[in-house]
């Protein structure tokens, strides 16, 4: 008994195991009675035709297949092979036999274009498949570049990636063009390129490689087609367009072979290409600064693409090659000649706060002429070995200014500067790496810098304050600046290193001099030219600045941390010697300026960071003169002759999360500054004439800097999207006709770029800005807002034979204009591509917009500036590439 | 100089192993081969697999190798198309050759001999002391059909599980496309795999690319001077190269140059695909 109830439930088990298994078995033959093995037979739901069990027919053509789904009644068998037409038979869901006759036929599938992988990554390096981004349209690497996600490209040609300026641009891994890798990016063939590849954390010395932190910012190369090394290629542009006439040619031979490389530009236009940013460099050493102590009053160009409002005559030659020797020795030459000479024509209203009083409003109409013939030329050895790195660059720069404006206000003021600027300066650097983890580097670099400039202003003005009462016809400001410098740094790496943790002490010392004069004359109606000996009126000044620096920075880093701890002790000592007073001052300052940098990589994908910095600045000879300087026709200003000091506070948090699988990238900062001065600069007026002289009294501002940059790329229609917001809020005092105000800026903006391929035939991209800046100035209820919304739609159409229609459309508008609040641009293009050459037909500016209109702050001034446009025309251009 | 063995710092992941080390290719002989069969399928994926485990595993970044299945009427061949560029680069005799470091240098002929499979590594003599070549029975999977279907490539895709060699798998199969292939040693599906992956993640194939040859490819076998041995034995090779390569390479009779200091080079989580 015990024993029949243990079989029964395991009985009727075994009947359900029974019953829910279906076989159906049979032979596969083909027509002639064959049997075909290899076969597949599955099968399938009616409905869903899911598969629901399968089997494969052995050599002999006998199946054998099993399935345990007894739900539908009936399903279908599907027998199928490479090289059977497929079958299917509707068949009863019960156990049977079943012999299929098959027709052999080999099957045609559904071809699929081979997907390229877009962007992949291995190590630090990213890699960006060229061919996935390009559209016919793109001529050169920039065009290409500005697609890739995660990489952006200026207005003025920068390459940031995640937000970060690069800090090296490669050709097939040869540094040619040093910073202005403009040159490249607009003349390398997108075509010749085969990946571009971001390099993170790149460190352009080898031999620090490992022995200082990962650089936060990265590098990019371009990796060549095979094809396209080794040879001589020509990109060559021929441009010719009216009303009035205007033409733009270039022809840009170059060469990358694997120890040689050469990039030789020569471009001219007079169609509003702005050829100086061609030759900018984007990572030059500024040593000097003070450049500008006189201008000409000229319009102010608007914020918008060059090509819109420049009226210019300009040539650009450029030499650029690299050597590479087996040794890895690299000799660098760049030479660059531009000469520009550009009208700017326009009219400002200016609206000056002043406190009590209704605001003063100076409204000007200008015109002016500059010639401008700059020459650079660099040239830099390295040697970037694992073990030795030694590098020199020399750089001798010389440009010639001259500039001729008229001012329209009331009368007409006729105003002339000359500013030959002439400069010299070289680096060196050694780095000795003892072992994997030591080594140490001697850097020194100096320089020279001269700035004499000239300005003239007729007729005289002024005159009570300048001219003791008496009328003169002109006046001319001299000023001089020279500048020498020289810089000495000792760094040693991991001397002293435990784990993870290492000590660099490093050691710098460098000396300054600098060396002002300025000196006013007039010219009486006589027409005798005269010094003014008023010692408030000129100056000569030297100024000598040693500076000592100890530092002692604590590193330590695993796979998850990298903590940067720097304490650095300064000793400043200061000597001015004022020669007209016969007064030499000094001056001596210990300072500790501690930093601390923490990141934490979360994940490969998600890095945090935090920084915080202490920092003293100490004005130089320039924050200090205290003779006036006519620095343009309505503006004399001077410094306290106190050395101006400050000191701030900065701390910021950061996120960055890159998901290069997905195309997600996002990156955001907050950092709020905290600063601390000693001297306040102010405006008076005297009429027009604004006499510009600082207050000695230590005031605070704060501001606070928010942004944040989200990516994501798609695989769909190439739909790329990137939002920015940005928020600043900044607390600051000022000084205005002696009174002291709080006030209080506030800004937000919001960019946002979509760029879609939303058919085969049409690419699409959308930008948009849009701003809210608000001011409050404390005693007084003056709160001024305005808002401005930019949007910018381009659309390519490929028309069939190689035609190719684009559309630009360009909305700006302003809130606060007082004449045209909004302004629209609207240009069509057809370009026809044939091999290697591309015709294209512009039609710039079909509306005919005259004037370029813009609005803003400057504290708590407001300016309207009014600027000429370029009228519609018509160019017709030819591009090729010769090989 | 032959004789010498470069090892540069970068990652460079070979088959299914993680590996800090990256050895250029050396030249094979292309031109010596065996046809096996022609044909007229190709179907390429993209293998990800992770490159390195001495974080947190899900964390890492993948590195990602170009493959291609070629299926003939009776043999296949699964082999990376960046391995075979750079090879022939190399053949050429071009120089800066820009070698994808996620190339695996593996090579998988289904169904031959009959019934078998035929595994070569033919990394030059170099990487692991050896080119190398073993058989095995065509493996036996033990599919789970599900109900669950995906779209990819257009064709429709029903899920199927199945365990393979330590690790639990999770295919996607296209009934449309008749063939009981797909990438690596995978197949016995009634319809192409386009994708799979195992459940940590750690290694995933996906099909790309489907092309109809007009003209038949060859199957080639190129007639290396292989070690004939077995999979465990190839496992053992693929193990102690990666565990210690110095000891490796110095046993294997290399002279090694080109190489930091030894210290430097970070130890390597020995990962392989097939964990029995």
């Amino acid at each position: 008994m015990k024993l029949k109830r243990l079989f029964f439930p395991l009985f009727l088990v075994s009947l359900i195991n029974i019953q829910a298994q279906t076989v159906i078995q049979g032979r596969i033959r083909n027509a002639d009675g064959k049997g075909v093995g290899s076969a597949s037979l599955s099968i399938r739901s009616i409905a869903a035709k899911t598969v629901l069990g399968y089997a494969f027919s052995n050599e002999t053509g006998v199946y054998k297949l099993t399935h345990n789904n007894t739900v539908p009644d009936s399903l279908n068998l599907v027998v199928s092979g490479l090289n059977i037409e497929t079958k299917t038979v509707r068949i009863k869901n019960v156990s049977q036999t079943l012999n299929v006759v098959i027709n052999e036929k080999e099957q045609k599938l559904k071809e699929v274009i081979v997907k390229q992988q877009k962007v992949w990554q291995r190590k630090d390096t990213i890699n960006y498949l060229v061919s996935a981004f390009i559209d016919k349209k793109d001529l050169v690497i920039g065009d290409v570049l500005k697609k890739m996600p995660g990489i952006t490209v200026d207005k003025d040609g920068g390459i940031l990636w995640q937000g970060k300026p690069i800090n090296t641009f490669y050709i097939e891994n040869l540094n040619l063009l040093k910073g202005r890798y403009g040159i490249a990016t607009n003349n390398v063939a997108a075509n010749d390129v085969a990946t571009v590849q971001v390099l993170e954390h790149h460190e352009p010395v080898k031999a620090l490689e490992g022995l200082v932190p990962p650089s936060p910012t990265a590098a990019i190369n371009l990796k060549l087609k095979e094809e396209a090394k080794g040879r001589l290629s020509i990109m060559s542009k021929l441009g010719l367009g009216a009303a009035p006439i205007q033409w733009e040619n270039e022809v840009v031979p170059m060469i990358f072979a694997k120890n040689f490389q050469n990039i030789t530009t020569y471009k001219g236009n007079n169609a509003g290409v702005d050829l100086s940013q061609e030759i900018y460099s984007f990572n030059s050493h500024v040593r000097f600064n003070g450049d500008n102590m006189l201008y000409v009053n000229t319009a102010n160009s608007p914020w918008i693409d060059s090509k819109r409002y420049l009226f210019n005559n300009s040539n650009v030659v450029t030499v650029n090659t690299i050597a590479k020797t087996d040794s890895n020795e690299t000799v660098t030459v760049n030479l660059a000649y531009l000469n520009s000479q550009e009208n700017k024509k326009g009219s400002a209203i200016a609206s000056y706060y002043i406190p009590g009083k209704e605001n003063l409003v100076v409204s000007e109409d200008m015109n002016s002429n500059s010639n401008t013939n700059r020459l650079d030329a660099d040239i830099s050895y390295d040697r970037n070995e694992k073990k030795n790195n030694l590098s020199n660059e020399l750089n001798l720069s010389a440009l010639w200014d001259n500039l001729r404006g008229d001012v329209i206000s009331g009368q007409t003021v006729h105003q002339e500067l000359k500013k030959p600027t002439f400069s010299i300066t070289d680096r060196f650097q050694w780095v000795k790496r003892g072992s994997v983890t030591k080594g140490y580097q001697i850097s020194t670099s100096m320089g020279f810098k001269s700035i004499p400039q000239e300005l003239t202003i007729t007729p005289g003005m002024y005159s009570d304050l300048l001219n003791t009462g008496q009328d003169y016809s002109l006046l001319k400001q001299e000023t001089r600046v020279n500048n020498f410098n020289i810089n000495n740094q000792i760094n040693s790496y991991s001397p002293i290193s435990f784990g993870d943790f290492s000590l660099n002490p490093n050691v710098e010392l460098d000396g300054e001099y600098r060396n002002l004069t300025s000196q006013m004359h007039v010219q009486d109606n006589a027409g005798m030219m005269k010094a003014i000996e008023t010692d408030s009126m000129r100056n000569k000044l030297d100024w000598t600045k040693y500076n000592a620096q100890v530092d002692l920075p604590f590193s330590y880093r695993n796979s998850f941390w990298d903590i940067r701890l720097s304490l650095p002790i300064n000793y400043n000592y200061i000597v001015i010697n004022n020669k007209i007073k016969n007064d030499k001052q000094n001056l001596s300052r210990l300072y500790f300026q501690p930093r601390f940098n923490i990141t934490y990589h979360a994940t490969a994908k998600l890095d945090l960071s935090a920084n915080y910095g202490y920092n003293n600045t100490m004005g130089d000879v320039m924050q200090f003169y205290p003779g006036y300087i006519l620095s343009g026709y309505r503006s004399l200003s001077r410094k306290a002759g106190h050395i101006y000091e400050s000191q701030s506070n900065r701390g910021s948090i950061g996120v960055d999360y890159k998901d290069i699988i997905n195309l997600w990238f996002f990156t955001s900062n907050i950092s709020y500054t905290h600063n601390k001065s000693n001297l306040l600069y102010g405006q008076n007026f005297q009429g027009i004439l604004s006499v510009n002289t600082p207050l000695e009294r230590d005031n605070i501002s704060n501001n606070l800097n928010s942004y944040a940059a989200i990516v994501k790329g798609f695989d769909w229609k190439k739909l790329s999207i990137t939002i920015n917001p940005r928020y600043v809020i900044t607390f600051s005092k000022t000084l205005q006709e002696n009174e002291l105000m709080d006030y209080t800026s506030k800004g937000l903006s919001i960019h946002g770029l979509i760029s879609c391929k939303p058919v085969e035939i049409i690419n699409f991209e959308y930008r948009s800005e849009w701003s809210k800046d608000l001011t409050i100035i404390s005693n007084s209820d003056n709160t001024r807002d305005y808002s401005s919304w930019t949007n910018n739609l381009k659309l390519d159409i490929d028309l069939p034979k190689d035609f190719i229609i684009t559309g630009v459309f360009e909305h700006y508008y302003n809130s606060a204009s007082t004449t045209n609040k909004t302004l629209s641009f609207i240009d069509l293009g057809l370009t026809y591509i044939w091999n290697k050459t591309h015709i294209s037909l512009d039609w710039k500016n079909i509306l005919n917009t005259t004037n370029y209109v813009t609005y803003y702050y400057d504290g708590i001034n407001s300016f309207q500036n009014t600027y000429r446009i370029r009228p519609a025309t018509i160019m017709l251009k030819v591009s090729l590439q010769i090989k | 100089m032959k004789k010498l063995l470069f090892i540069f710092i970068a990652v460079f992941c070979v088959p299914f192993i993680n590996a800090q080390y990256f050895t250029p290719p050396i030249e094979i002989p292309l031109n010596k081969f065996k046809v096996l069969d022609s044909a007229q399928l190709k179907f390429t994926y993209f293998f990800s697999y992770k490159k390195s485990f001495s974080r947190n595993e899900s964390d890492t970044a993948f590195v990602v190798d170009k493959q291609v299945l070629l299926v003939g009427k009776n043999v296949s061949k699964y082999y990376s198309q960046y391995y075979l560029d750079c090879c022939e680069r190399v053949m050429k005799k071009v120089k800066n050759i820009p070698m994808e470091k996620s190339a695996c240098s593996f090579e998988v002929f289904k169904n031959y001999p009959v019934k078998k499979n035929t595994v070569t590594e033919q990394a030059g003599s170099y990487r692991y002391g050896g080119n190398y070549l073993y058989n095995e029975d065509k493996p036996e999977f033990k599919w789970t059909i599900d109900k669950d279907t995906m779209t990819l490539l257009g064709y429709t895709c029903q899920k199927a599980t199945t365990t393979f060699r330590g690790r639990n798998y999770t295919a996607w199969f296209a009934p449309e496309i008749p063939s009981n292939n797909g990438p690596w040693k995978f197949g016995g599906l009634p319809g192409l795999i386009l994708k799979i992956s195992d459940d940590k993640r750690n290694f995933i194939f996906e099909c790309s690319g489907i092309q109809q040859l007009d003209k038949p490819e060859s199957i080639k076998l190129y007639t290396l001077n292989y070690t004939k041995l077995t999979r465990q034995e190839m496992s053992k090779i693929y193990a102690r190269f990666f565990k210690d390569p110095i000891k490796f390479f110095s046993e294997a009779g290399s002279d090694i140059i080109g190489m930091v200091d030894a210290k430097d080079i970070p130890k390597s989580n020995y990962n392989p695909i097939e964990l029995e």
